[in-house]
């Protein structure tokens, strides 16, 4: 998508929609909440939209997608949450064996339920760079932190991953 | 305590830091184990979650949004050839996205496809190589003196930086094949090697169906 040009929000949604699923997945850690923030985060494109300057599309659109998480995660500090368990579909390349579907499965699980033991301003930073993919400029323009911030977040984002998760020699 | 440089460690696998900082940590990994440990138990973390399956929106969603299908994740940092992406895709450490990418790419380019095929050949190699005795006999002094520390600083620097560097190492020196000498590597027993470590590494699973073949 040019940065020059104001695009559609049907544009947006047919073109990011997935991977933003993707990272309200991975934030969320499950198929309800993370459908609502797309929702959320789509409505907010709709409405923003109209006073977008162009510039960094996905600079913007990641700090959008990014607050109205935070935004959700401050309403369900007054509610407790109940952990919903689903399945995930994996988008699969080729057509492995059931014992490796199963075996891919179970891991992904246990790094997903890791990631949803940090603390938020951890989460967020190890899965704008590790699942969507950003840099640490473009993680530090979406969270509105410096770059040294996001560096030190990463960081202890992935040691404190690295106890949760125990590795098999 | 944690050692002063250990917060360096991911952004340098990040590829995040400057000049400056990537000469202090590549030095310092050399000396200390703890950081070295640590580099290894980041890169572990960090690979685990880069790999994470790539998840499909329940189709309620889409219905409910109701712009139509929507399109494969967006392919970002678009590349003629991955070049030294591919030691990393083959280590199964780019973001879903940048393994689409170059999934997309290796689909069209049968040259990056040649070259995964000979990076992944190198590295079956490396890891099939035994390991072996340091021997008793006294390092020549010009290895220990400065100007040989830093010589050695230097290649380890290439090692880091890419296994296509250790590939062509290898090759330089005859391990896998040609040269003087004969071949110490079994092509057989290298085979073996690449289908078992296919079958339990994430990200291996890809790559024989976009080779034409693998050797029998």
């Amino acid at each position: 998508m040019s940065d020059n040009l104001t695009p559609a929000w049907e544009d947006v949604a047919r073109h990011h929609g997935r991977q933003i699923y993707n990272f309200a997945y991975r934030l969320t850690g499950n198929r309800d909440d993370a459908s609502d923030l797309v929702q959320e985060v789509l409505l907010r494109v709709r409405r923003g939209l109209a006073s977008y300057t162009p510039g960094s599309f996905e600079g913007w659109l990641w700090r959008i997608t990014r607050n109205a998480f935070l935004d959700d995660v401050r309403r369900r500090q007054r509610r407790p949450t109940v952990e919903l368990k689903d399945t995930e579909r994996s988008t699969i390349l080729t057509a492995p064996s059931p014992d490796e579907v199963l075996a891919h499965v179970r891991l992904s699980d246990d790094v997903q339920a890791a990631l949803m033991k940090l603390p938020v301003e951890f989460r967020e930073c190890v899965v704008m760079c590790d699942v969507v993919g950003l840099t640490y400029e473009e993680i530090a323009h979406a969270a509105d932190i410096p770059v040294g911030t996001v560096r030190s977040r990463i960081h202890r984002g992935r040691k404190m991953l690295r106890e949760l998760l125990t590795w098999p020699v | 305590m944690a050692c002063v440089n250990e917060p360096l460690i991911s952004a340098y696998l990040d590829g995040a830091l400057g000049p400056g900082e990537l000469d202090v940590i590549v030095g310092h990994l050399e000396t200390c184990p703890a950081c070295l440990e640590m580099f290894h138990a980041i890169k572990a973390v960090r690979a685990a979650v880069r790999t994470l399956p790539g998840l499909d929106p329940p189709d309620e969603l889409v219905d409910l949004v109701g712009v139509g299908a929507w399109a494969a994740a967006p392919v970002r940092r678009v590349a003629a050839h991955p070049g030294a992406e591919l030691s990393a895709y083959l280590d199964g450490e780019l973001s879903t996205p940048e393994a689409a990418t170059v999934t997309a790419h290796l689909a069209t380019c049968s040259a990056c496809r040649s070259e995964l095929q000979e990076l992944d050949a190198a590295r079956t190699a490396i890891r099939a190589l035994p390991r072996l005795e340091a021997p008793d006999v006294a390092f020549p002094v010009r290895v220990a003196s400065a100007d040989g520390a830093s010589v050695r600083r230097r290649l380890r620097l290439r090692y880091l930086a890419s296994a296509a560097a250790v590939a062509a190492a290898l090759l330089a020196l005859g391990v896998l094949g040609g040269g003087d000498q004969p071949s110490t590597v079994d092509i057989d027993r290298l085979v073996d090697h690449h289908k078992a470590r296919q079958s339990v590494e994430a990200g291996f699973g890809v790559i024989p169906a976009l080779l034409p073949e693998v050797n029998p």
